[in-house]
C-alpha cells in the first residue's frame, strides 16, 4: 500500500514490529463460495431494511409473495435440474432480543417424484432418519448464479440420493463456518426425528412433517436457532438473540418441545447474561438432554458450563475440573451404552490444543478422569466429537485453510488416542463435523466445499467417501 | 487497486466492479482481519461482511480499499468491545493496574492483537489502519471524519505506549 510517515524509522521497535506483522499477513481464499457468501448476505441486508422500512405492511406483502411463489412455481426460473419445489424461507426482519419468532406459515408444492441431486450440490449436514433413511443438507447453484440450500434423501443407506427440495432466498454458510451462528436467513443444518419430519436450522428454521418435500415456519422463543436435537420424541434446541460475526450476545434459550409440536415457544431454562455465544451444541443420552455451551461471560462472571436439562429447569452436568478458562467443555453423547463424556481443552502449543477426557456412569452427577492430554488435535479453529459407544470415541478439527485440521480415534475410551487406521485424506481446512448414528458407524464431514461425506463402518479404524452430488 | 473512486465514474452496475474488488482485496482483507483477531472463520466473516456493505454502498464510496479496511477496522473493535476481551487481553500482556508496562520477556511472542488490545479502545482504530494497514494519515482521517492533527495525537500517544512494551522484543 501507500508509503507512510512512521517508513522513515526502520530501527523503531514499533516500526519494526508492524512491518514484521503486515508481512506475515496472510491471503486467504477468495473463492466463489465466499463470493456467494458476499452476495447473499447484500441480499438479505437490503430484505432486512426494507422489512422494517414497511413496518405493518410487511406481513401482508410476505403472504403475498409466497401466494405467488407458490402458484407461480413452475413458471419461475428453477434452480438448475429444475425442480418445481419452491419455497420461502423468507428473512425475517429484525425483532427485539427475547421476542418470540412468529412468521406466516411457508407453503410450498410438492416435489415431482424424482429429481436428482445436482453435480453442484456441497453438503453441510447429514441427518439419520431412520435405519437405512438419511438426509443431506448442502448448497446448490440456483439462478442467477447465488448459492441455495437443498436438501437429499436417500432411502438405502448413501447408496443413491434423490433432491427433495430447494430453499430458495435462503441464506448459506461456507461449511468451514458449520456449527457457527449463521443469522437471520441462514440454513446449513438438518436433523429427523423420524422419516417424516425433521428441521433444517442454522439462524432460521424451518419444519417439515412429510419427510422433506414441504415445509412450514417454526415459530420459536428467542433469536437464531444455534442447535437442535430430538430423540424421536422431543425436539431441544438451543436460541441466542443479537447474532453476527459468527457469534450471539445476551441470553442462552433452551427450549424444549415434543416432535408432533408446530412451534416451540416454551423455554425450558436460560443461561447466564450478557454472554458471547459461540456455540451450543445439543445431545441426547438415554432420555436426557443436554447443552455444552462455548460462551465467554462477562469479566468478573464464570462462563456456563455443560448443563443438563430437567423437569424443573437446568443443572449444571460438567465436571467441575473441566475447563478452567481453557474453553469450553464439550459432552459426548455415545449412541450405546451408559456412559457420558465429557471433553475440554487443557492448553496449548504450537499450533495445537490438548484435550482432557472425563467420564461419567451416573449422567453427570459425577466424573473420573480418563486422560489429560492424550487428545491432541491441530487448533484450526473448530473440534467435533462422537462416540459410537463407551469405548470408541472420534474427535477431528478444521475450519482454517492453512492448518488443515486432524482426526483422532479412540477405541480404549478416551485413554489413548491414535489416527484411524486407514484415515481418510485430510481436507485442506480439515473437517467441520462427526456423528455417530449407531452402531459401528460414524460420519466426517469436511470443512472443504465438498459433494459428498465419509462414513467407518468399523468403529472409525476404515473410511470411505459417500457421494451425495450427481448421484 | 482495480480503481481510485467508484464514484468517479458513475455507478452503472456496482456487481462487476465489486467482484472485481474482491478478486484483488478480499483474500488479503480476510487474512489481515484473521490475523488481528487470531480466528480465521472470523476473518472471513468480517471482510464478508465489509464487501456486503460495500455493494449496498459502492455508489458513495471514493476510495474503496481504504474504506474496506475502516469498515472492517470498525467491525473488529465492535468485536473487542462486544465480547468484552480487553481485561483479559490486559492480563495476557502483563499490564499493571496502574498502567505502566511490565519488563518485556523477550522469550513473548507479542502478536498485533495483543498490541492492539492493550490500547485504550479510542486509539486503537487508526493504529490498525495506520500502522498494520499501512494507510496514510490523511487518509485514516479523511475515513474517520478526523483532522490530520488529531489523528496524529492519536498516533504520537498510540506509539509511545507501544514502544514501551515492544522495545526489545524484536
Amino acid at each position: 500500500m501507500t508509503n507512510t510517515t512512521h517508513d522513515a524509522h526502520h530501527t523503531d521497535p514499533v516500526d519494526e514490529f508492524f512491518a514484521a506483522q503486515r508481512a506475515d499477513v496472510p491471503t486467504l481464499v477468495a473463492d466463489e463460495l465466499h463470493w456467494q457468501r458476499v452476495l447473499g448476505r447484500a441480499r438479505r441486508s437490503r430484505g432486512r431494511r426494507w422489512m422494517r422500512y414497511a413496518a405493518g405492511a410487511a406481513a401482508a406483502v410476505i403472504a403475498g409473495t409466497v401466494g405467488w411463489q407458490v402458484v407461480g412455481g413452475g413458471a419461475s426460473p428453477g434452480p438448475e435440474t429444475s425442480p418445481v419445489t419452491i419455497t420461502t424461507a423468507q428473512p425475517s426482519p429484525d425483532r427485539p432480543p427475547g421476542t418470540q419468532r412468529s412468521t406466516p406459515p411457508t407453503v410450498t408444492s410438492a416435489p415431482p417424484a424424482t429429481v436428482p441431486v445436482p453435480a453442484s450440490f456441497r453438503l453441510q449436514s447429514v441427518s439419520t432418519a431412520a435405519d437405512r433413511t438419511l438426509l443431506a443438507l448442502g448448497t446448490i447453484t440456483c439462478p442467477g448464479g447465488t448459492l441455495c440450500p437443498a436438501l437429499a434423501a436417500s432411502g438405502d443407506d448413501g447408496g443413491t440420493w434423490r433432491q427433495v427440495h430447494v430453499f430458495t432466498g435462503a441464506g448459506v454458510l461456507p461449511p468451514s463456518q458449520a456449527g457457527r451462528p449463521g443469522g437471520t436467513g441462514v440454513l446449513s443444518q438438518v436433523r429427523f426425528a423420524n422419516t417424516s419430519v425433521g428441521w433444517v436450522y442454522g439462524g432460521d428454521i424451518l419444519r417439515t412433517t412429510d419427510g422433506g418435500a414441504t415445509w412450514q415456519d417454526y415459530p420459536h422463543a428467542g433469536g437464531d436457532v444455534l442447535d437442535l436435537a430430538t430423540d424421536g420424541t422431543d425436539v431441544v434446541l438451543t436460541t441466542a438473540d443479537r447474532c453476527s460475526g459468527g457469534t450471539c450476545s445476551g441470553t442462552l434459550r433452551v427450549l424444549r418441545a415434543p416432535i408432533t409440536a408446530t412451534s416451540a415457544t416454551d423455554v425450558a431454562g436460560t443461561l447466564g447474561r450478557g454472554l458471547t455465544i459461540s456455540a451450543a451444541p445439543v445431545s441426547w443420552h438415554r432420555g436426557q438432554a443436554y447443552v455444552s455451551p462455548a460462551a465467554i461471560a462477562p469479566a468478573g462472571v464464570a462462563a456456563p458450563g455443560p448443563v443438563v436439562l430437567r423437569a424443573d429447569g437446568l443443572r449444571a452436568a460438567g465436571p467441575a475440573s473441566c475447563g478452567r478458562g481453557q474453553g469450553p467443555t464439550q459432552l459426548v453423547a455415545p449412541a450405546a451404552g451408559t456412559t457420558l463424556f465429557a471433553v475440554c481443552p487443557t492448553g496449548g502449543a504450537a499450533g495445537h490444543l490438548g484435550y482432557a477426557v472425563h467420564a461419567s456412569s451416573d449422567a453427570g452427577a459425577t466424573w473420573r478422569l480418563v486422560s489429560s492430554e492424550a487428545l491432541v488435535l491441530v487448533n484450526a479453529g473448530t473440534v467435533a466429537l462422537a462416540a459410537a459407544d463407551a469405548g470408541t470415541l472420534l474427535a477431528v478439527s478444521g475450519g482454517g485453510p492453512d492448518l488443515h485440521g486432524s482426526m483422532a480415534l479412540s477405541v480404549t475410551g478416551g485413554e489413548r488416542w491414535q489416527a484411524p487406521r486407514t484415515a481418510p485424506p485430510l481436507p485442506d481446512r480439515g473437517w467441520a463435523w462427526v456423528g455417530a448414528p449407531g452402531g459401528s458407524t460414524f460420519y466426517a464431514v469436511a470443512a472443504d466445499p465438498s459433494g459428498g461425506y465419509w462414513k467407518s463402518t468399523d468403529r472409525g479404524e476404515t473410511w470411505a467417501p459417500l457421494t451425495v452430488a450427481g448421484r | 487497486m482495480p480503481r481510485a473512486s467508484a464514484r468517479a465514474s458513475g455507478r452503472q452496475d456496482a456487481h462487476p466492479a465489486v467482484r472485481a474488488l474482491y478478486d484483488a482485496y478480499y483474500g488479503r482483507l480476510a487474512g489481515w482481519t484473521a490475523k488481528l483477531l487470531g480466528d480465521t472463520a472470523l476473518g472471513h466473516d468480517f471482510a464478508t461482511e465489509a464487501f456486503a456493505r460495500l455493494l449496498r454502498d459502492y455508489e458513495t464510496v471514493d476510495e474503496p480499499q481504504a474504506w474496506l479496511y475502516t469498515v472492517t477496522a470498525n467491525l473488529v473493535r465492535d468485536h473487542w468491545r462486544k465480547r468484552g476481551r480487553e481485561q483479559a487481553a490486559y492480563q495476557r500482556v502483563g499490564q499493571d493496574v496502574d498502567g505502566s508496562w511490565p519488563a518485556p520477556d523477550p522469550a513473548t511472542v507479542i502478536t498485533v492483537r495483543d498490541v492492539v488490545l492493550a490500547l485504550p479502545e479510542r486509539l486503537r482504530v487508526a493504529v490498525m489502519l495506520h500502522y498494520y494497514a499501512d494507510l496514510p494519515v490523511t487518509v485514516v482521517a479523511a475515513r474517520l471524519g478526523k483532522s490530520e492533527g488529531a489523528v496524529k495525537r492519536d498516533l504520537f500517544d498510540a506509539r509511545r505506549r507501544m514502544a514501551a512494551r515492544l522495545e526489545g522484543v524484536q
